[in-house]
């Protein structure tokens, strides 16, 4: 399953991370499905904050059909301002979060 | 298990799976009302979506006019979207939070108004029911029925609830609404009163998709009689609303007019004034 935002953040780090504890090939796909929901739910957090009620529904109904995401990225640009720079420091901070929660103790 | 997997590496597990569960946890909470209504519409949602998907895939092939294409995709889609509130609001007795907010938002998008399902901290005890015909109201002493449009629809023996109009658009456009239903009226109906009194509203039909602009001009009807607004016969005419067995249902939302700019009176949609630019 590809997540609509993936193409867009980087969080490569983390990835890194999880490719570099975890040899097995299954747990290794596992973690980074993980990583990568949790911080799926943390851009969509924002993503829906920033749009009214009527197009959180739109993005709502079209984002598990992966031959929607193009054209609700392409809507989404239109309906937010400075939609992809806003999304990638959101990224950002939940990967940041991430690392230092598996660092920290 | 698997062989390899350090102490390190079970603590990243066990921290990674505690926390996606907070996230998670957490999202579905703060958006709990979108994501049911979402799910519950989800088959009229999708279908929403493919048509409005179909008419921004259109515009990629004429980039030459992004400007228009824009307005043409937005209000393919505001038309889309409207089609599948209609639909929702014909199912449907009354509307939950999310679907009021949902409906409030396309419907300012419509008609380019700012229209609010509570303003100033309060709102009616319904935003959506039957309307009942009502009769025109006198519009200061000594008033008759020869100075109204529609004299056919006949006139009350009293004054409405606030007494004298201060114009003749807001008899001619006026709704009632079920103030004595408010959860506070008794409490705080003398701040309530003057609040609600002319107060710009709203009317909707989503049968048709035809709004008026309109004011609070009398309280009513009673909730025994199975209606929640009632409309003066200019409202009710322009909306092509009936009573009796034939009653239907409108939204019925504040106009956020601070400045009092927005006329009284029928209001055409701007999605259509967008398409013909």
């Amino acid at each position: 399953m590809n997540y609509i935002f993936e193409d867009i953040v980087e969080t490569q780090s983390i990835l890194l991370i999880i490719e570099e504890h975890f040899e097995d090939a299954a747990e290794r796909t596992h973690m980074k499905n993980l990583v990568k929901d949790t911080i799926h739910h943390k851009v969509l957090d924002l993503v829906l904050d920033e749009l009214d009620a009527e197009h959180k529904l739109l993005l709502l109904a079209g984002i598990e059909d992966e031959t929607q995401h193009q054209s609700l990225l392409e809507r989404l640009k239109d309906w937010i301002e400075g939609f992809e720079d806003k999304i990638r420091f959101r990224a950002k901070e939940a990967e940041t979060e991430l690392i230092q929660l598996i660092t920290v103790g | 298990m698997p062989s390899g997997t350090t102490s390190h590496a079970q603590h990243i597990r066990k921290t990674l799976e505690q926390h996606h569960t907070g996230v998670v946890d957490q999202f579905y909470k703060k958006h709990a009302q979108t994501l049911r209504f979402a799910k519950d519409h989800s088959l009229a949602l999708a279908g929403a979506v493919i048509l409005t998907a179909a008419a921004l895939g259109a515009s990629h092939a004429h980039a030459f006019d992004q400007t228009r294409q824009k307005q043409q995709q937005e209000t393919s889609s505001l038309q889309s979207f409207m089609e599948l509130l209609t639909s929702l609001m014909a199912s449907r007795q009354t509307l939950n939070s999310a679907e009021e907010q949902v409906v409030a938002d396309a419907l300012s998008k419509k008609f380019g108004l700012k229209l609010q399902v509570s303003l100033d901290g309060n709102r009616l005890n319904e935003i959506f029911g039957y309307v009942g015909k009502e009769q025109h109201l006198r519009r200061w002493p000594g008033d008759s029925l020869a100075g109204h449009d529609l004299p056919s629809a006949g006139m009350a023996p009293l004054q409405g609830a606030f007494k004298d109009f201060a114009s003749m658009d807001q008899e001619k456009y006026y709704v009632a609404v079920q103030l004595h239903e408010l959860p506070n009226w008794n409490r705080d109906w003398s701040t309530l009163k003057p609040w609600y009194k002319y107060r710009k509203v709203f009317v909707f039909n989503p049968v048709n998709q035809k709004g008026i602009v309109a004011v609070i001009g009398d309280a009513g009807p009673a909730k025994f009689t199975g209606k929640t607004f009632g409309g003066s016969p200019e409202v009710m005419d322009y909306l092509q609303m009936k009573d009796g067995s034939q009653k239907g249902k409108a939204v019925l939302l504040f106009v956020d007019d601070k400045q009092n700019k927005i006329a009284l009176g029928p209001i055409e949609s701007t999605a259509n004034y967008l398409a013909g630019n």
